[in-house]
């Protein structure tokens, strides 16, 4: 869905450092979660329903700018030339340009918790015993209180790869952003190749060890407009054993409060999509993947709640 | 994901332990396992018990022990592993042999005790079968302890035993390799003295480690099977199965299946007479080992 307020408000121009900063929150959109301060117990839902209040949608649209963002996202994100294919994760929030009930959905709900409260939400886990083969789909959606633009300087890509220990999952990252010149057009904002290696201790000096490089972008979604950005995160090696797929996508908008004037704050919806292989341990997959997406969604927040 | 571990040794070590071969002791029958002996039973010691009275989740151990593994030997029907299986579970019902194996485990106290279930020979053929079991019980307090004690190392210097010679060499090691194995461990057996004399007996098997219950450490299988039976001259079949058991008294017992079809032997009693000792001695180096690396 379109508005018709933001089409007879044409953007302005020269936004582009705030757009650019929307765009930074779409990437670290990656993640949430429950914030210490709020003292609540982070969740993981397995149940998509959860996310998806459709009576909520038409709540949802109404904000103080009279922008309705994902209709807004929705109708640009598409036409970004993009360098990795991430048409099947999008489809999440955007289908036919248009806004799905679930983005509006993650979107109140973003709006609606309480600071530093995150529903990370499992959509699907899904286990091909012949292969070993485990998909999962997962998103979560968290506001802060910063513009997009206020993040610009903030190094996001490091508060994704860092690393951390939880139990018996151990991951290590590191991060190199790459020049500059090398950026794709315009909206391409920057670019940071990413690396991973995560151990899984099994017991009894058992470990599970994988690697994976993932190449990030960040992009601001339509050209003038400050208030929308797009983070997208996927394998840059493609013959990896492990991962036959590693996409997060970051969508971040302005929370409805603002339109380029500095106003209003940011909500950022992430979509993972993992296929790995589980080597015949689903459940180790499972467990695994759901603190690595708490981890991420922790440390976004905490990179951006301020 | 890969896997890259040290653990399940205990897997690499059963496998050796029942690949040495078989043959029967004194207290227990020579004769080959009767349908008697594969009824089950009352249990007529506490760690047998364990087997129907302890539960992983809403399971028995009974009930998760032939339900899963039986799933693992359909899984690998190349691995010809039914033969061992049915020694210890029989119509998804654990067996007499098995209650009576974990109640004469080797604990170090007296010699290893080892069921024969199986010794036959073809004279027309050349066709030996040996099938023999025996357990072990040892102080871990789960058997996935014993993944870091590499008991397979144990043996690559070789087992000595009276007028009887066996090395087994780890080729390849590999965690996590797939459908579910924590370890897979790549064997070659070399039999050179057999009751004092020297022969020629080799073969190459794979060993991989199972958890019946992904996220339960308290009961694996081990599977172990010929990786060269289309060129091996010796082996028609070199498989076996170990189990491993956790008890309410935080021990851990291991029972062992080893079944061998062996070609060309044109004196069966001499091989069944080493592989008899060999296995006598393997439980010993295997519960010193434990023992001293606890």
């Amino acid at each position: 869905m379109k508005t018709s307020q933001y089409r007879n408000r044409p953007p302005k121009e020269s936004r582009s450092l705030t757009t650019l900063m929307l765009a930074c929150l779409l990437i670290l959109g990656s993640a949430c979660s429950k914030e210490d301060d709020s003292g609540k117990q982070r969740s993981v839902s397995q149940d998509s329903k959860a996310a998806t209040a459709d009576e909520s949608i038409n709540e949802a649209q109404q904000t103080e700018s009279g922008i309705d963002y994902p209709a807004l996202y929705c109708e640009h994100v598409g036409q970004l030339a993009l360098r990795a294919d991430v048409s099947e994760e999008l489809a999440f929030a955007c289908r036919d340009a248009s806004p799905t009930p679930e983005f509006y959905a993650f979107r109140k709900k973003a709006l609606d918790q309480a600071p530093g409260e995150i529903e990370i939400v499992l959509l699907k886990a899904e286990h091909a015993n012949d292969s070993d083969l485990s998909t999962f789909k997962i998103a979560w959606g968290f506001h802060v209180p910063i513009r997009p633009f206020e993040v610009k300087n903030r190094p996001i890509y490091e508060f994704i790869a860092k690393g951390f220990t939880k139990d018996d999952i151990t991951m290590a990252a590191s991060n190199e952003r790459l020049p500059d010149d090398q950026l794709d057009h315009g909206l391409h904002l920057w670019s940071v190749n990413m690396h991973y290696d995560l151990t899984v201790r099994g017991g009894a000096g058992l470990d599970l060890t994988n690697s994976r490089n993932t190449q990030y972008n960040l992009y601001q979604v339509q050209s003038g407009n400050e208030e929308m950005g797009f983070g997208v995160e996927a394998l840059i090696n493609e013959d990896n054993p492990d991962y036959l797929k590693s996409t997060m996508l970051n969508l971040s908008f302005n929370d409805g409060n603002g339109y380029n004037d500095g106003n209003g704050g940011a909500v950022v919806v992430t979509i993972l999509d993992f296929a790995i292989k589980n080597q015949g341990f689903p459940a180790t997959a499972t467990d695994s993947v759901k603190k690595i997406a708490e981890h991420i969604a922790q440390e976004m927040y905490n990179g951006l709640k301020e | 994901m890969k896997i890259s571990s040290n653990s399940f040794r205990l897997a690499i070590l059963g496998s050796m332990l029942f690949l040495v071969g078989c043959t029967k002791n004194d207290e227990f029958s020579s004769q080959p396992a009767t349908s008697e002996s594969s009824k089950r039973v009352q249990s007529s010691g506490s760690a047998a018990e364990n087997l129907h009275t302890q539960k992983i989740g809403d399971r028995s151990v009974e009930d998760i022990l032939c339900q899963e593994g039986q799933r693992i030997v359909n899984r690998y029907p190349e691995r010809d592993l039914q033969p061992s299986f049915d020694a210890l579970c029989l119509q998804g019902k654990t067996t007499n042999l098995l209650e009576e194996l974990i109640n004469n485990a080797y604990d170090g106290l007296n010699e290893p005790q080892l069921k024969i279930l199986a010794s036959d020979s073809d004279a027309k053929t050349y066709v030996t079968n040996i099938r023999i079991a025996y357990a072990i019980r040892t102080p871990l307090s789960d058997p996935s302890l014993f993944a870091g004690l590499k008991a397979h190392d144990v043996f690559s210097a070789g087992i000595h035993a009276e007028n009887a010679s066996l090395t087994i060499k780890v080729t390849d090691r590999q965690a996590f390799p797939g459908q579910g194995s924590v370890e897979r461990v790549r064997l070659h057996y070399n039999l050179t003295n057999a009751n004092g004399a020297g022969i020629f007996d080799q073969r190459s098997t794979e060993f991989n480690t199972y958890l019946l219950v992904e996220e339960n450490r308290d009961i694996v299988l081990a599977t172990e099977h010929l990786t060269d039976g289309d060129s091996n001259r010796y082996y028609h079949r070199a498989s076996g199965l170990m189990v491993g058991l956790k008890t309410d008294v935080a021990e851990s017992y291991f029972v062992f299946v080893s079944d061998l079809v062996i070609k060309n032997r044109i004196d069966p009693d001499r091989i069944a007479v080493t592989l008899e000792k060999l296995n006598l001695t393997v439980p010993k180096m295997l519960l010193e080992h434990i023992n001293q690396n606890l």
